[in-house]
């Protein structure tokens, strides 16, 4: 049962098989969902009371950081699987999540930051929920140097696994500390940025928004990982039948 | 409905709302690009061996 | 045990540059900052904790990428990892007597150092005590850092980007309790220490025999 799980279903060529159907649909889906959020939350849902037009930024900013966030935990449970039982694929996701993740962690924090200025008037603040993105951010980063560095694939799969997961313990620790770093420094007051409950005309655009965000990484991912899994596989003989 | 000039203003906030959907689709876009280069990369590389 | 360390330490201690040079970086970069911002004394006072930290953490993380480098040249880290000790043993070992060398100068000549930023007395016992058990702490850190550089050839700055998140918080723990000396700092300060001295050095072990392949 095991050697079935990790050398037939768990392979790269079964992988491959087996996500190729799944891509038309995944491309539907993302399409109708990032389709009715952006309308939805551009122009049919309500204006805020407090902020006007301006919080539709939500729409972009909250689905970037949720998803940068999902993106980071998905590699680290990917890097465990890749130090604990080593399985091709699971290195291929998280090399492929790392790059994605930058991306999601940079929009997260460029609509973040610009939200910032017009709601609370600058463009940027220290605090908890900021800073640990930008650590997270800082920690894609540090991921992606270190795999560019290392030239043997064997060694470059366990060393970074070794530190996406050391990231990973990490980015709580940071966010706790950052928090009563806070608390220390402003005294007890109640946090100016704590978000004000959202009323469902507004909710369901932002659920569909996550989910877009979701369906998009998970799409990207897919197809990068087919790509690397073709690389990675070149030599071998599934590989030069259907595509040489 | 709401005219365009309305629409592209958003309530005054329009400077901030557009640039950060822009980006949105910006990054997006990127990240499909990036695949679809690094798709004609592999491929290269198949037809070499 | 006291073999390995009293061992390091000899060989330490014998190149004078490679524990001399972290204690003059600190020295040195704690003297850039009146130069940059001037010499206000209240200003200076305000960020003494700050500057005197961020010193001995940079001195730290850049001394930290030559904990294995010297077993790694001369072929000692195959008999490491193939002796009968426990790896986590002998790392720990190798850190401890990187921490005697190389951070126990840094903390002896903080107080003097504090003195020059005018921090004011009562900070300066905290400031002490915080570096005493903070410092082992990034030492025992950089050293997850520094087994998984070990054979990457020219890796420059790659290992302070590496290990700079993991120093956060301490960073953040370390001069709050410099600033606040409340006994709740100091107990976290050394609830991160027991911490790091759990995990650390197992970390280190994994990181070591997947960086000795390369």
């Amino acid at each position: 049962m095991w050697n079935w799980l990790k050398h037939h279903f768990l392979s790269p060529k079964t992988f491959y098989a087996n996500t190729t159907p799944l891509l038309p649909w995944m491309t539907l889906a993302f399409a109708l969902c990032f389709g009715y959020g952006l309308i939805d939350g551009l122009f049919i849902a309500p204006a805020d009371y407090q902020q006007g037009d301006g919080f539709r930024i939500i729409y972009v900013h909250v689905p970037s950081a949720l998803t940068a966030m999902a993106i980071y935990l998905t590699m680290a449970i990917a890097a465990l699987i890749t130090l604990v039982w080593r399985v091709k694929i699971a290195a291929i996701c998280m090399s492929c999540s790392a790059r994605i993740g930058a991306w999601f962690t940079f929009l997260a924090l460029v609509t973040g930051s610009i939200w910032g200025k017009p709601m609370w008037g600058t463009w940027w603040i220290w605090d908890a929920r900021l800073t640990s993105v930008l650590i997270l951010f800082f920690l894609y980063l540090g991921f992606i140097a270190l795999e560019s560095v290392i030239v043997d694939q064997h060694n470059r799969d366990r060393a970074t696994a070794v530190i996406a997961i050391v990231g990973v313990i990490n980015l709580p620790i940071i966010h706790y500390s950052v928090l009563w770093w806070n608390t220390l420094h402003q005294g007890p007051t109640i946090s100016q940025f704590a978000k004000p409950a959202i009323a469902p005309a507004m909710l369901h655009p932002l659920i569909a928004m996550i989910a877009a965000f979701m369906l998009f990484y998970g799409l990207i991912l897919l197809l990068r990982m087919r790509n690397q899994i073709l690389l990675r596989e070149r030599k071998s003989q599934w590989v030069q039948e259907v595509f040489v | 409905m709401t005219s365009m000039s309305h629409l592209f203003a958003m309530g005054g906030y329009g400077f901030y709302v557009w640039p950060a959907y822009c980006i949105t689709l910006f990054v997006f876009g990127i990240n499909f690009f990036l695949f679809v280069r690094e798709k004609k990369h592999v491929k290269k590389i198949l037809q070499s061996t | 045990m006291f073999n390995i360390i009293f061992y390091e330490i000899r060989t330490t201690l014998r190149q004078a540059h490679s524990w001399l040079t972290p204690l003059l970086f600190f020295v040195m970069v704690i003297t850039l900052f009146p130069l940059a911002i001037g010499p206000n004394e209240s200003l200076l006072e305000k960020i003494a904790p700050g500057i005197l930290w961020v010193a001995a953490l940079l001195a730290i993380l850049l001394s930290i990428g030559n904990l294995f480098r010297h077993d790694a040249d001369e072929g000692y880290l195959d008999v490491m990892l193939l002796s009968p000790y426990p790896l986590t043993w002998l790392v720990l070992c190798k850190v401890m007597s990187h921490w005697l060398t190389h951070c126990l100068p840094l903390i002896l000549i903080s107080p003097i150092l504090g003195f020059l930023l005018h921090l004011p007395a009562h900070e300066q016992y905290a400031l002490f005590v915080s570096l005493l058990l903070g410092t082992p702490v990034l030492t025992l850190l950089g050293a997850i850092g520094a087994a998984l550089v070990v054979g990457i050839r020219g890796h420059g700055l790659l290992l302070p980007i590496l290990i700079m998140p993991l120093y956060i918080p301490v960073l953040i723990v370390g001069t709050a309790t410099t600033q606040q000396s409340m006994a709740g700092c100091f107990a976290i300060l050394g609830a991160l220490l027991l911490f790091s001295l759990a995990f650390a050095p197992f970390l280190t072990g994994i990181a070591l025999r997947i960086g000795v392949n390369q």
